[in-house]
């Protein structure tokens, strides 16, 4: 028998490959942004309010939910209806992408198996189909950061390269997902399992704070942090300066998994579908 | 300049069924090692293609045959980038426009100029490309006004004509076929047959799988035949040579 690894696969190596496909998937942008707008339109199609059912649904289970909560927890409404609103709408956005990447290649096993293209493209596709549903769900946060008292100041304007840091995380992590939830057909299911617990374990129903003396399991949650570069100008405070270091952690981490998996496996990904 | 340099191309499937695809066998491989991790490792595989070498340069006109499962799809998406040889080189200079399934990426739901944009991206075409050629497409394909309808409105028959239309309105210089393109009513299929000799005309490489000898005659300049992932017969057909 042949050896099977003819070609060398040094971790630099794979590094520029994975990198070289991140960036021409990038340069296809007619490709995946028209793509995963069609997806949005198809979704609803014929209906009379369209995409603006997503905001009407997540706003009616965040004002739900979030009377129900702050009389649990015995906490002022105004001071927690827009942490929880912000918090569950970034969340949607991040867990729902990810959920989907797990498909990310076997929905588009007829377009792989067609013509070689920047497999990083169809994942950026996957990302546009919930940053459209992210932009409706965010007029939920718009309302209800308007209705509280959040006091408006400058401090607002750092939400923009934290959402936009939040965002490129997001897309980034998509793609090891789908490299491995490719070839080994029991990830999705872990992933979906995994972003459950997370989505209890992250301070997104419940405050820090409340913690007492569990509070280490929002200090040292990645996820925390990377939802509090962009909750925290908009509810008027400044993050952190560790909550930016995790996150600018968390964009390289995903960043090498993605370009690292993406140059050692794209040809393979054909192979696995 | 276009042409295709296979130098002993080997392309193998791994069979990867539940059993080795599942985290567990990896798991238990690596923990209790011995038989179960051989187990694990030996994937089944399919060896496609074997030993596979030839040079085709531009003008030639290429018919690959064999029976079904010989190598002649896989040989195909070798060509077109899709799968990576697992040993030797494959060399392809050249823009390829791969014919296999010809409506892929169209969105039953979406106008049929929609599809026409959704088809054009996923061969890699731009919007002002697509935006030079509407009106061509919305023509040859006769559909007229329904372009602005639902493909779902459209009939089988008319999704062919659209796909057809739309594949074939940018040249490339290599085309990979597999099995010739007949699509419509004979009105239709007798104007689609003349733009694809004109397509096919326009390019500089075409490279056909088929079963049909008479037209790989007819058309073809040379014949590649496949048996088992391996070149069998490689020999010059056709009144051109």
């Amino acid at each position: 028998m042949t050896p099977s690894h003819a070609r060398r696969h040094s971790f630099a190596a794979s590094l520029v490959n994975g990198t070289r496909d991140l960036c021409h998937g990038l340069a296809a942008n007619e490709l995946w942004l028209s793509m995963g707008w069609q997806d949005i339109r198809q979704r609803y199609r014929r209906t009379i309010l369209g995409p603006w059912w997503l905001a009407i649904s997540t706003g009616l289970l965040v004002l739900i939910l979030g009377f129900l909560w702050s009389e649990i927890f015995q906490v002022e409404v105004r001071k927690f209806l827009p942490f929880f609103a912000i918090g569950y709408v970034l969340w949607t956005f991040l867990a729902g992408a990810v959920n989907e990447a797990c498909t990310g290649f076997t929905q588009f096993e007829g377009i792989i198996k067609q013509r070689r293209l920047p497999l990083s493209a169809l994942l950026y596709r996957i990302g546009v189909r919930h940053t459209v549903a992210f932009a409706h769900n965010a007029v939920v946060i718009a309302l209800i950061v308007l209705w509280s008292d959040v006091t408006w100041s400058r401090m607002l304007l750092l939400a923009v390269p934290g959402l936009l840091l939040f965002a490129a995380v997001t897309f980034l992590a998509l793609i090891p997902v789908a490299v491995v939830c490719t070839r080994f057909r029991d990830f999705p299911q872990i992933v979906s399992n995994v972003l459950q617990v997370a989505f209890f374990a992250t301070p997104i129903m419940w405050r820090p704070d409340a913690l007492r003396n569990y509070r280490w399991i929002a200090d040292y949650n990645p996820l925390a942090h990377l939802l509090d570069i962009v909750r925290r100008p908009l509810l008027g405070e400044a993050p952190g300066w560790e909550s930016w270091i995790w996150a600018v952690c968390l964009f390289v981490a995903s960043f090498l998994a993605a370009a690292y998996l993406l140059g050692r496996y794209r040809h393979r990904v054909a192979y696995w579908l | 300049m276009t042409s295709i340099v296979a130098q002993a191309v080997r392309v193998e499937y791994p069979i990867l069924e539940s059993p080795n695809r599942s985290l567990k066998r990896r798991f238990v491989s690596s923990a209790t090692g011995g038989r179960v991790a051989r187990d694990a490792r030996n994937h089944l595989v399919v060896t496609a293609l074997d030993d596979v070498s030839f040079t085709i340069g531009p003008g030639e006109r290429v018919a690959l045959v064999g029976h079904n499962g010989s190598g002649k799809t896989t040989l195909l998406r070798s060509i077109a980038g899709v799968y990576e040889p697992l040993c030797g080189s494959l060399r392809v200079s050249g823009t390829i426009a791969s014919l296999f399934d010809i409506s892929i990426g169209f969105d039953p739901e979406a106008t049929g100029r929609e599809n026409v944009y959704l088809r054009g991206f996923v061969m890699g075409m731009t919007r002002a490309h697509l935006g030079e050629r509407i009106d061509g497409i919305r023509e040859f394909s006769g559909l007229g006004d329904y372009l602005d309808l639902p493909l779902r409105t459209y009939s089988s028959g008319m999704i062919l004509r659209l796909a057809f239309a739309v594949v074939t309105s940018m040249q490339r210089d290599i085309v990979l076929m597999d099995e010739w393109i007949a699509v419509g009513d004979p009105d239709f299929a007798a104007r689609a047959a003349t733009r694809l000799q004109e397509y096919v005309a326009g390019t500089s490489i075409l490279i056909l799988a088929t079963h049909s000898e008479e037209l790989a005659g007819r058309i073809c300049t040379r014949r590649i035949e496949l048996d088992h992932g391996r070149v069998v017969k490689d020999e010059r057909i056709g009144s051109s040579n």
